[in-house]
């Protein structure tokens, strides 16, 4: 008797606690959601909405800017995860340990995340400018380069400026991830390893990444959604260019919602919404191809 | 350690705050003498709200919203002395939203927030008078001699831009001119030009030869990553006669566009253009710098140049842009301004109707005129404004062969559009047959699918002249 | 603790110095954007826009600082930010933690389910495409004009990730705690507020900075919700509209001064929660 009436309070309060992150999922992200769906068959300019039936569908297949905006999306993901990672983990663990000065050395890491895009924009726009830039002056006084490399102006190198410039405004974030999961791994635990005799890097492989591995696989989820999110940088960088090597998808769909900047195109808010449909569906089957992955290594480990 | 930090940012911020309570306002240093109405834009600019107190009691307010910031000065000081003296005891209530402007007004009618006039020269016209948006002001306009002769209405009035059917929706008080070439004269005189040739090929070479002079330090051109495309190229074929859409037949043909793009190439494969396509205010200073010789762009220049990124260190000279053979064969594109429409929401059209034509009333319009913000588009305010006020502004005067294009349909275009594309092709890119032959195909599917879904309607003039684009017959196809 | 008076040998000196060297110079890396937007707001407009490796300004000018602080209006901007910023911030906190223990400690049906939708809203709504049906619901409960419907929309649209993060940190604390708060007597709820919540610290500290953060970073919602009203803006919105539309240049030096000043109660709320991050205040938390 006691246990069941338990099971009802409890319930009840585990509903009641859930319901302000539910409440505003409805308000924030389901009721948009739903508005905009509807609008998947017309075209609609924020004025006018004309019912195209099935054209939206049949120009999303033909739109080879669309997918190929696609394409690089996944480079660009690619690419940062691969670095951000690796960089924000281990500049977390160093600064785990007894480093002189990891206190200053956190809060400038963290720093970037701070700046907005718009600001951060015409400052690496400066930083990767060809004539007179100051990573190609950088680089030709260290003799590493002759002639000055055209950083945004080259599809060659664009997508590489633009990975370092959201490696910087990121890696801080992440850090602050894996420092955060790190502070749940107790002191001792690293006591009782060094009496052991193991030094950094075994303690890193055999205790941290271990104990971490939860928290790791979190983190690589939340930096793979955000990765595949990314626009705002390259907006104010590249503005998807040059000749689209830079597109990613979500800036591409926001320029048809938002009518693209500069150009004479109007807001296409009908197909923008298919397009962010295909886009969630993308980003919706990546995140579940690696929960998968992660599942099935959390099995063989 | 970190309490020192928290103390050191403690006393930048106090340090700040005294700054910005008890400091004086200090001059702009070494900017020109011009009286502090007429401050640039960096310095004066006040908050959004720019009527100084509030509407006494009784008053009949009437919101305007406007997207222009650089000519706030003038506007807020005239808006005060209306409301102090105007004896329907209305009060004008300015916002400036300098943001998304047409969606947020768009956002503001669906939510029954809509002020009662808004600046209209930028929005497409049909979007809103399809829907009923705007009032057609005929009936004002006859009424009102005075505004007539002041503003020429009918004589100015642009099909798909401010008119349609014969009704007119926003009068235009002002104008940019079409695009024109600035250059810096000391760096063109080193390498021995003082003139900016008429022919297209020869200004390539002009540029080409300054840039190999130049020897890594000095370009001879500079392009813009900001709609590149529209600030030269397109203007040059303009004026050698090639638009991009086919008024006589009412469908877009690209292919006029071949020669200019071959000729623009050069740019990029001669190595001739500065390096970098930065935003347009970096490209300006560093033509102020005197890292380029040639830049281009319209009227807008004069303030930019000698107010807000003033070019001290050379002269500077203002010509027009080269066409294809030298020769003018089509009218250059030109940009009306400051015009308003009253919305058709508002509960007080006659009031709002009194404080348009006060904003275009000959004293406003001629104080606004020789403040330099922009050119005049009438000719009686040609004929009366103190030209030796305005400026640099003077250089950029009408050309007679400047004019309005009739708006082009707008299309739901998939992919990138036509400026995007021919730039591309510039830069090399894509292939320019292939680019024009892409933007043939992708353009007039659009606006066949448009047209046969009722969203757009297809523009048709069939005594279509370049030269006088805006004098045709209009007549508009369903099909 | 007892690392410092440790025997170091030479070879973990040379690694140490090796890691301290590369560390500095990852610092010097990172700010070195962060000194140029600082410099560049003491540089005239026209300098600024020339860009080039001079960070510092040729000639030093200061009243970008006056102008922004007084003509663009930002004491009030500042402190509606910082309403926004703390309104985001409690709200997420609030929100995020009990759904992640919810979530991390409740078997119910569906419980993947709704959580999948969660993970999945987090990628479907680009922009401000969705703030044109929440604006118009907005206008009918009259509260288009406030700055409460940013704080709920920014939070909203920003909890899943702190959910996620909320149930991960919470699936490595053990069960026994929970089964052994039960023992003595705990409810749900009191078992979240008294066990949960104090060990919840770390991750609650970033969520309180990274909601804050979002929240202080916020541009298009407040934008629109501000539209008309000059005395609700925050600071990004206040800062941006030193751009020109129309005939003229951006103020680049008055929003570099803008992005400087908005950066400085960032990093003291920075300061103020790192200490939270730092390793050793959860030490005997699972053995007590």
């Amino acid at each position: 008797m006691k246990k069941r009436k338990k099971f009802t309070k409890d319930s009840f309060v585990s509903g009641a606690m859930l319901t302000p992150a539910l409440v505003l999922l409805c308000i924030c992200s389901i009721y948009p959601f739903l508005w905009m769906f509807r609008y998947i068959n017309y075209d609609y300019n924020g004025f006018t909405a004309t019912y195209t039936g099935s054209r939206n569908f049949v120009r999303m297949l033909h739109d080879t800017t669309f997918w190929q905006s696609v394409g690089h999306t996944f480079e660009y993901a690619f690419y940062k995860i691969i670095f951000i990672i690796p960089l924000s983990l281990i500049v977390a663990v160093v600064l785990n340990s007894r480093l002189k000065g990891r206190n200053i050395l956190r809060s400038i890491y963290f720093m970037p995340t701070i700046i907005s895009t718009a600001i951060s924009g015409m400052i690496f726009a400066f930083i990767f400018a060809t004539q007179n830039g100051i990573l190609n002056e950088v680089l030709k006084s260290m003799h590493l380069i002759k002639q000055p490399i055209q950083w945004i102006s080259s599809q060659d190198h664009v997508m590489a400026a633009i990975t370092i410039m959201a490696l910087w405004g990121g890696f801080g974030n992440y850090m602050l991830y894996f420092t955060t999961g790190m502070s749940g791994i107790s002191e001792d635990v690293y006591e009782s390893v060094k009496i052991d005799g193991a030094n950094g890097i075994q303690t890193f492989f055999h205790i941290t990444l271990p104990m971490l591995s939860p928290v790791l696989k979190i983190i690589l989820m939340l930096a793979i959604t955000s990765a595949f999110k990314d626009y705002e940088a390259i907006m104010v960088l590249s503005q998807g260019g040059p000749g689209n090597r830079s597109m990613v998808m979500f800036l591409y769909i926001y320029n048809l919602i938002f009518g693209g900047q500069g150009t004479s195109s109007q807001p296409q808010i009908g197909y923008g919404a298919l397009l962010s449909l295909v886009a969630a569906v993308i980003v919706g089957a990546v995140t579940i191809v690696y929960l998968r992955i992660s599942r099935k290594l959390d099995d063989v480990m | 350690m970190k309490k020192r930090v928290l103390t050191v940012l403690l006393s930048a911020v106090m340090a700040l705050t005294m700054t910005g309570c008890g400091g004086t306002k200090t001059d702009e240093s070494g900017k020109s003498s011009d009286s502090k109405e007429n401050s640039s834009a960096i310095s004066g600019q006040s908050t959004e709200k720019v009527t100084k107190g509030k509407a006494p009691k009784g008053a009949k307010t009437i919101e305007v919203w406007s997207e222009d910031r650089h000519d706030l000065d003038y506007i807020e000081s005239m808006i005060d002395n209306y409301n102090k003296t105007n004896e329907d005891g209305i009060f004008i209530n300015l916002t400036i939203i300098s943001d998304d402007y047409e969606n947020m007004v768009k956002l503001a009618i669906d939510s029954g927030t809509a002020p009662d006039i808004v600046g209209a020269n930028a929005f497409p016209l049909f979007k809103f008078i399809d829907n009923d948006l705007f009032v057609p002001l005929n009936d004002y306009i006859d009424a009102d001699q005075e505004y007539q002769k002041v503003n020429e209405p009918y004589e100015h009035s642009y099909e798909g831009a401010n008119a349609h059917d014969g009704k007119i929706y926003h009068v235009y008080s002002g104008m940019r001119s079409g695009v024109r070439v600035e250059y810096n004269k000391d760096l063109l005189a080193k390498d021995g030009y003082d003139e900016i040739p008429a022919k297209l090929s020869d200004y390539i070479d002009m540029a080409k030869d300054v840039t190999e002079k130049g020897n890594g330090d000095v370009y001879g051109i500079g392009f813009t990553s900001a709609s590149p495309f529209e600030r030269l190229l397109e203007m040059s074929a303009q004026v050698s006669g090639i638009y991009y859409y086919d008024y006589t037949k009412g469908k877009f043909d690209f292919s006029g566009y071949k020669e200019i793009l071959e000729q623009g190439k050069r740019f990029m494969t001669e190595n001739i253009a500065y390096p970098d396509q930065q935003g347009v205010d970096n490209m300006r200073a560093l033509f102020a710098q005197g890292k380029f010789a040639l830049w281009s762009n319209a009227s807008q220049e004069a303030g930019v140049f000698t107010q807000q990124i003033p070019i001290d260190k050379f002269e500077w000279g203002v010509a027009q842009v080269p066409s294809l053979t030298g020769e003018i064969k089509g009218a250059l594109q030109t940009t009306p301004s400051k015009s308003y429409a009253i919305l058709s929401s508002s509960k007080q059209k006659d009031l709002a109707w009194k404080v348009i034509s006060y904003f275009q009333s000959e004293e406003f319009t001629k104080g606004y005129l020789e403040k330099g913000y922009c050119l005049p588009i009438t000719d009686y305010m040609d004929g009366i404004i103190d030209k030796s006020k305005t400026g640099r502004l003077a250089d950029f005067s009408m050309l007679d062969y400047e004019s309005v294009y009739p708006t082009v349909p707008n299309v739901n275009l998939t992919g990138d559009d036509y400026r995007t594309v021919l730039w591309n092709a510039v830069m090399g890119y894509v292939e320019i047959d292939d680019a024009i032959k892409d933007l043939n195909t992708r353009y007039n599917e659009a606006l066949d699918a448009d047209v046969k879904a009722g969203n757009s309607k297809r523009l048709v003039i069939s005594d279509y002249d370049p030269m006088h684009p805006d004098k045709g017959t209009v007549s508009y196809k369903e099909k | 603790m007892s690392n410092d008076h440790a025997v170091y040998s030479t070879k973990s000196k040379i690694v140490h110095g090796i890691i301290w060297i590369l560390m500095a110079l990852l610092a010097l890396v990172t700010i070195f954007p962060v000194l140029y937007i600082v410099l560049g707001s003491f540089k005239e407009n026209a300098e600024l826009l020339v860009g080039g490796s001079n960070i510092f300004p040729t000639k030093w000018v200061f009243t970008n600082y006056i102008d922004a602080w007084r003509q663009a209006n930002f004491a009030v901007y500042t402190m509606n930010s910082v309403f926004l910023a703390l309104g985001v911030m409690v709200l997420s906190l609030v929100s995020s933690t009990m759904a992640g223990y919810v979530f991390s400690r409740r078997k119910f049906k569906g419980k993947e389910l709704l959580y999948n939708l969660f993970v999945m809203f987090m990628f479907i709504n680009v922009g401000s495409v969705s703030l044109r049906p929440l604006f118009e619901l907005a206008v009918k409960v009259k509260m288009n004009q406030s700055l409460w419907s940013v704080i709920i929309i920014s939070a909203g649209t920003g909890q899943a990730t702190y959910i996620f993060l909320c149930r991960g940190f919470m699936a490595s604390l053990p069960m026994e705690l929970d089964e052994a708060a039960k023992i003595d007597g705990c409810t749900f709820f009191q078992t979240f507020r008294m066990v949960i919540m104090p060990l919840l610290k770390p991750a609650m500290a970033t969520i309180a900075l990274l909601s804050f953060r979002q929240g202080w970073n916020e541009y298009i919602i407040p934008l629109v919700f501000t539209m008309t009203n000059d005395k609700l803006r925050p600071l990004t919105v206040g800062v941006n509209m030193l751009k020109n539309a129309g005939d003229g240049t951006a103020a680049w030096n008055i929003m570099f001064a803008g992005a400087t000043i908005a950066i400085i109660p960032m990093l003291l709320i920075y300061c103020f929660f790192s200490r939270y991050f730092m390793n050793g205040m959860t030490a005997g938390a699972v053995k007590g």
